[in-house]
């Protein structure tokens, strides 16, 4: 049996689970219809049943269990009939719809032991058969309707089980519940030809989308021949093919079917290691993909494939897989020789390969033979070793469930910093319950991050799409681009993947576009043709940073001010911007990236929408770039959603709190440091630096005894590269924060990203330093 | 084929231009932006006598999931009777989704397709032509 990845694993178990719960609520009205004539009852049934089939179908035919598929699909004609039409219901369909339930529960215990659903097609074709009779006698002998399984025209005895079936049920024929009447007439074409238009035209798409799967497995091979887990991403191109080849086969495509099935060979042999990946090969396949593709392009046109083209590809294959044993195997499908022949040459060619080393006096007879034995049982050994290597040591659990057991875990930490923290505590008596505290502590924080790691999934599953992405933006641009990924296994939050992909994508497109130059202006600037991209995801302290780095041309300072000043953006003072500052313009709304630098033939979706994005996560872009030599973008998003490491401050009753990670440091300012510039504004001299200053208590009205600078604290605070300050009553001390949504009441209270309970029982509130951020940067209205 | 009318709902402004972009590409587009919105669009293109053709459903909204658009659409549908009818609106869920389970509840509650963020412009079309829509 070919090898299923873990993940195709867990989504047929969670299919047969999901439809084995749907069958037993669904099962018991199906048996109702059979005493009631309730026409009401009759049609809600009918729907939920129909319903129920076409989950299965769809499910099955995502996880490629198509016997399932088949079946459900022919139930699925039927009972749509009754749907467009409960009059027309009859108990006496009952049973064929039972059975057809009963067979798919054989199938579904099967999936659940061996994840597919073969060895059964004895019973799905005796049941499609049943199911398209049934149709045929609702429909009538025309055969005219377009899901109808009909039979040929003028047949008038059932036709045999497997007749109906190759008619019946076309592997492809996706649902398509409302067109109307399929040519009836193109079923008396040559068996050649495929039997239904639409059959065919559902093959094509499909093929498309399979051809692509492997396309892009073979470009990830490519690249990461050493990196990835080869056997995977062979054993997808090899499944590609393998279904290419079955619905070939199934439609008369001889063409199609002999040569994705000697690509199909070809795949096998890899994976069993007979034969390397190199770049000759990869190129073999690449060209057997064009011509499959050509081909069904050329169908879905109407015309014939390229024969000529086909078999010149086949004989490539062939060509370059022959070694001594395919050697035979050709021999024997071309009828020279016989099987037992070739085993029996094969015999003489190994053991006169010990002759002549006999002869040569380099070995004695008895280890030769010895040598032979140990080969013989090397050989059955590898494949029976293989299976094993399938079972992992993991259990499912719901993510609801883990949802609550974090949640807890949250509410577990704020309760042992409450305990931790209590006056009570500070008594000289209690220093063993404090150390036992103590120690509580550090379980509790094991715990936490148990818990929160649970979570977490490796950002591979993004990154993989991008390869892709590439691939595709810089051959449509004729521009020859590397994609290298770095920190692969990095883990983040799932919710984080998930979120980060569409941003990354446009990012990515941006980098091919605008960033990497033609292979020609690259060559006149002194680099290789190659453009490179590195995406890069890393942990730096408590956030994710994903950077996108590529070598190309960089952004042109005079290009984005002149459209900034065009827009409004900038006025005249723009030239004394800084560097960074006049990137961060491209992530402003109104900037349009697509007109600025060039045509871009990506989707028009402004930068603005990709920073929003980022900042919905919490996190920052920050832009670094050289006329000439590329840019990095780099994504910094907080790595857990839910959990901080905040400071703590107070400022008059209230207690705010910071994520750490905006801090830069923390200190007790001298009058001397502080200067006020003309419209008033407070800044502090640090280092060479001069940085405005935020008074917490001015911003919230708040009345506090601490208003002189020199008695309070300043926090340097460092959000998307700006630096300014906060001024503070005090400092009370930095500790882990479970983030809360803020209470309806306080929603609209500005600069503020959640609460949080505190130790003491009290509220904190978590100050959002970028919004703060905003306040330093716009001219103020000073009353 | 004459040109189809199309809803897409979608709160992500990133998917938002990638469907309205590709979608226009075959008839009149109207996007909204929460599942209340969806669902009272859905009901004036009915008073105007105009349904749509089609309908993309993203699976986590602000206000009223996918999910639940999904399944007041086919109750309403079935309530004036359109069940197996050509009234029937094809239904099209836009996820970052891959389990099999809420894929399931989706089919159940009768949506026709998915299609997996992000998204590819080919994967709509192939889509499209697989529910008979374009060909």
């Amino acid at each position: 049996m070919t090898q299923i990845s873990e993940d195709q694993q867990d989504q047929i178990l969670e299919f047969v689970s999901e439809i084995t719960e749907m069958l037993d609520s669904v099962e018991p009205t199906l048996i109702n219809l059979g005493s009631t004539d309730d026409s009401e009852e009759i049609k809600s049934t009918v729907n939920d049943i129909f319903r129920l089939f076409h989950s299965m179908k769809g499910g099955a035919g995502f996880l490629q269990l198509s016997t399932i598929e088949k079946i459900t699909h022919s139930a699925e004609n039927l009972l749509q009939h009754f749907r467009k039409d409960p009059t027309t219901w009859h108990s006496d369909y009952l049973e064929v719809l039972m059975n057809s339930c009963d067979v798919i529960r054989q199938m579904l215990e099967q999936a659940k032991e061996e994840f597919h659903d073969t060895g059964f097609e004895e019973e799905a074709t005796d049941l499609i058969a049943q199911l398209a009779k049934k149709l045929k006698l609702l429909t009538g002998d025309s055969g005219a309707d377009s899901m109808s399984a009909a039979p040929k025209p003028n047949v008038e005895p059932a036709p045999t089980p497997a007749e109906v079936v190759a008619e019946a049920s076309p592997l492809f024929d996706l649902p398509d519940l409302t067109a109307p009447a399929a040519e009836p007439e193109k079923k008396e074409e040559t068996p050649q030809a495929p039997a239904s238009t639409k059959g065919l035209g559902s093959f094509v798409s499909s093929a498309e989308e399979l051809l692509e799967t492997a396309e892009g497995a073979i470009l990830v091979l490519e690249r990461l021949g050493g990196e990835v887990d080869n056997q995977e991403y062979l054993h997808s191109i090899l499944r590609s093919f393998h279904t290419i080849k079955g619905n070939a086969g199934f439609l008369g495509l001889a063409l199609i079917e002999r040569l994705s099935h000697k690509a199909e060979t070809v795949l096998e042999e890899m994976k069993e290691g007979k034969l390397t990946l190199d770049e000759q090969s990869t190129q073999v396949i690449l060209e057997v993909i064009d011509v499959l593709r050509e081909g069904t392009v050329a169908l879905a046109q109407g015309l014939q494939c390229d024969a000529t083209r086909f078999e010149e590809t086949e004989t490539k294959l062939i060509a370059f897989s022959a070694n001594p044993t395919l050697l035979g195997n050709i021999m024997v499908e071309m009828g020279t020789v016989k099987p037992d022949d070739v085993e029996e040459a094969l015999d003489q060619q190994k053991s006169s390969l010990g002759n002549i080393l006999v002869k040569m006096g380099k070995a004695n007879p008895q280890d030769v033979e010895k040598a032979l034995e140990t080969q013989n049982t090397r050989q059955k050994k590898t494949p029976a070793a293989k299976p094993s290597s399938i079972k992992a040591q993991d259990i499912r659990v719901g993510l609801d469930k883990l949802d609550k057991l974090i949640d807890l875990v949250g509410e577990l930490v704020i309760s042992e910093t409450m305990i931790a923290h209590h006056p009570a505590l500070e008594s000289n008596e209690l220093e063993d319950l404090r150390n036992m505290i103590r120690q509580l502590d550090r379980y509790i924080r094991e715990l936490q991050e148990t818990a929160m790691s649970m979570r977490m999934v490796p950002v591979s599953s993004v990154f993989q799409k991008m390869v892709r992405v590439v691939h595709d933006t810089s051959k449509k641009l004729g521009k020859q681009v590397d994609l290298k990924m770095v920190g692969e296994k990095t883990e983040v939050d799932k919710t984080l993947v998930e979120q980060v992909a569409d941003p990354l994508l446009h990012l990515i497109r941006n980098a091919v576009d605008h960033g990497v130059e033609m292979p020609g202006d690259r060559k006149a600037a002194g680099k290789s043709s190659n453009g490179t991209i590195r995406l890069e995801a890393q942990h730096v302290g408590n956030e994710v940073w994903i950077i996108i780095d590529d070598d190309g041309k960089g952004l042109s300072r005079d290009v984005i001010l002149g459209k900034a000043k065009e827009k409004g953006m900038v006025g005249d003072d723009g030239e004394s911007l800084a560097d960074e500052d006049v990137w961060k313009l491209i992530l402003e709304p109104g900037f349009s990236t697509k007109e600025a630098v060039t045509d871009l033939s990506g989707r028009g979706v402004g930068m603005d929408v990709v920073k929003q994005n980022i900042e919905k996560l919490r996190g920052s872009i920050s832009i670094e770039s050289k006329l000439g030599s590329g840019s990095i973008f780099t994504l910094k998003i907080p790595l857990t959603l839910t959990i901080i490491d905040g400071l703590l401050i107070r400022v008059a009753n209230t207690s705010y709190a910071l994520p750490t990670t905006t801090i830069k440091e923390t200190l007790q300012p001298q009058d001397s440091q502080v200067t006020k510039t003309m419209d008033g504004t407070e800044m502090l001299r640090l280092r060479e630096k001069m940085l405005p200053i935020l008074r917490l208590h001015t911003l919230y009205h708040l009345d506090t005894k601490i208003t002189e600078l020199s008695k309070g604290m300043i926090l340097v605070i460092e959000q998307s590269d700006q630096m300014f300050c906060i001024f503070v009553d005090s400092v009370l001390g930095q500790q882990q924060i479970v983030v809360k949504g803020l209470p309806q009441a306080m929603v609209n209270v500005p600069h503020l990203s959640g609460c949080t309970i505190l130790g003491n029982g009290q509220v904190g509130l978590i100050l959002d330093a970028s919004s703060l951020s905003k306040i330093t940067t716009q001219p103020r209205a000073r009353g | 084929m004459k040109p189809l009318n199309v809803l897409i709902m979608e709160d992500d402004l990133v998917s938002i231009e990638f469907l309205d972009e590709i979608l226009s590409g075959y008839g009149q587009v109207d996007i909204a932006e929460s599942g209340k919105d969806a669902l009272h669009a859905f009901h004036m293109a009915h008073a105007r006598s105009q349904p749509y053709d089609l309908i993309t459903l993203d699976i986590g909204m602000p206000d009223i999931s996918g999910n639940e658009v999904l399944d007041k659409i086919r109750e309403w549908e079935y309530t004036k009777g359109f069940v197996g009818q050509e009234e029937e609106v094809k239904i099209i869920m836009v996820t970052a989704e891959k389990r099999m389970k809420e894929r399931i509840r989706s089919l159940r509650k009768g949506c026709e397709e998915f299609i997996s963020k992000p998204i590819e412009k080919e994967k709509i079309a192939s889509t499209l032509l697989k529910l008979g829509l374009i060909d």
